[in-house]
């Protein structure tokens, strides 16, 4: 069942010049883990930011084009409805934590209490929540002392534990040092397993391509590639749009143009280990 | 404690009665009437002071959210008390880093009271604008986290009061009553 469709979304800031989206079109399936890339500055947040009808509830500008959520329109939901259905996991780790509550444990139920949920509901949703990240060990502690990777642990806790069908990762590890992004990825490898079905906006396509199953590349405000994990990013057109292809597709070429008999390219660690053995033969 | 001070010398200086002096400097005198006038006035604000002091350093905030959640106070209303109380020793903290930013681009930040307002004011224009900008990102992220729905709000924290607090709580009132009748009936 389609979940999310977009029809020619455009979106132009107040006093901006040029629209930051032109026209983008997309369809998100339910239960699809789709990774968004594209340069800085091309729209991303921008397109999180309609999908979560963010744009224009609490930030002005010029919006076009049609978003449908389970085939209604998007505006035809209340903001408690969206609340429920769609969740948003920012960048910055640190401004999602409520600031009003002392242990990570009461933050996590936070978005429950304003859900009005029951009390013993509340309590045992947190533990499934925090059992299902691997978290327990943060229970105590106060939310603001956290690190940034525990930190935005907490904040997809926080999101997740309100069962979203649709969930928006917006950049999460941009402001996180490589062992806090270790762990954010890990969490996300969690959810993949889950029935929630996941947009990911990310620019560390060796991350992305490690993760999700479809890719779409932004460029000049329309969805310029959209298609599996493998088929775009083995996709060396990909680069004239500013996204690099991951590491190991890199070497792969670089094997292949030396002579190597490489017949898959590889986009994942996984399918390029099985492909170096062959062609190494080792 | 400074205010009060102040307070109390003004008080009891300005006091010009001629009957009951105690001392008299030429220029002003202590004052039987002017002592009293400097207490009257400033027992009101230790008073007041002790009283919220003595509060706040007792009650959880969370507890008092709670409780005037459960009297249908707005949440919105004891979201904004909570947060305000939360964001003071953030500000703080904010206010040094900026401080530290600017002593490492060569500005004195230290010595005379001069030299340190001259340092401390051009920082409150960041620290103000940084607030404002994660008090907008603060709405967006509440807003994810159901904030604005119309539902009634639960509590994870179980507030009940136990007969104790009855009892303190009907013990308090009686008191209360029986001070407004000794002032102003007896």
């Amino acid at each position: 069942m389609t979940l999310l469709e977009l029809k020619n979304v455009g979106f132009r800031y107040p006093l901006a010049k040029e629209p930051c989206l032109r026209r983008i079109n997309l369809k998100v399936e339910e239960g699809e883990f789709v990774g968004i890339t594209g340069r800085n500055g091309v729209g991303k947040t921008t397109l999180c930011n309609i999908i979560r009808r963010i744009i224009p509830e609490f930030i002005d500008g010029e919006l076009r084009g049609e978003i449908l959520y389970k085939g209604k329109p998007l505006s035809s939901y209340s903001r408690g409805e969206l609340a429920k259905e769609i969740g948003f996991v920012f960048q910055n780790p640190f401004v999602q934590i409520s600031g009003i509550k002392k242990t990570v444990y009461e933050e996590i139920g936070y978005s429950l209490e304003n859900l009005g949920v029951e009390r013993s509901e509340i309590k045992r949703r947190i533990d499934e929540i925090m059992n299902l990240l691997k978290i327990e060990h943060l229970k105590d502690k106060h939310p603001k002392k956290l690190s940034g990777g525990q930190s935005q642990l907490v904040a997809l806790a926080s999101v997740l534990i309100m069962k979203p069908r649709l969930l928006l990762v917006d950049e999460p590890t941009s402001q996180l040092d490589p062992v806090g992004t270790e762990m954010v990825f890990e969490a996300l490898k969690i959810v993949k397993g889950t029935d929630t079905t996941v947009i990911l906006v990310e620019h560390k396509v060796d991350l992305i391509s490690e993760y999700v199953n479809r890719v779409v590349v932004l460029n000049e405000g329309m969805v310029v590639c959209d298609g599996p994990n493998n088929e775009v990013f083995s996709n060396l057109e990909i680069e004239n749009y500013g996204v690099e292809v991951p590491s190991v597709t890199k070497l792969a070429y670089e094997l292949k143009s030396k002579g190597y008999p490489i017949e898959n390219i590889p986009t994942n660690l996984k399918d390029a280990e099985i492909e170096f053995r062959k062609v190494l033969k080792i | 404690m400074i205010i009060v001070l102040v307070m109390f010398f003004v008080q009891f200086l300005l006091d010009e009665s001629t009957s009951a002096v105690y001392y008299d400097f030429g220029f002003f005198k202590i004052t039987e009437a002017g002592l009293a006038a400097g207490l009257r006035k400033t027992k009101l604000i230790v008073a007041i002071v002790s009283t919220l002091i003595l509060f706040f350093s007792t009650t959880d905030l969370e507890d008092l959210m709670i409780a005037l959640q459960a009297m249908n106070v707005s949440h919105v209303a004891t979201f904004v008390m909570m947060s305000t109380m939360q964001m003071i020793p953030e500000m703080i903290s904010k206010s040094k880093t900026i401080m530290a930013a600017q002593q490492a681009r060569g500005i004195e930040t230290e010595g005379n009271l001069l030299l340190r307002a001259k340092a401390f004011f051009p920082s409150l224009g960041p620290l103000i604008i940084s607030a404002v900008t994660e008090i907008e990102d603060k709405t967006i992220t509440l807003e994810v986290r159901g904030f604005s729905t119309e539902n009634k709000k639960t509590t994870l924290k179980d507030l009940s009061k136990r007969p104790m607090d009855r009892a303190l709580e009907i013990g308090a009132l009686v008191v209360f009553v029986v001070l407004l009748i000794w002032r102003f009936v007896i």
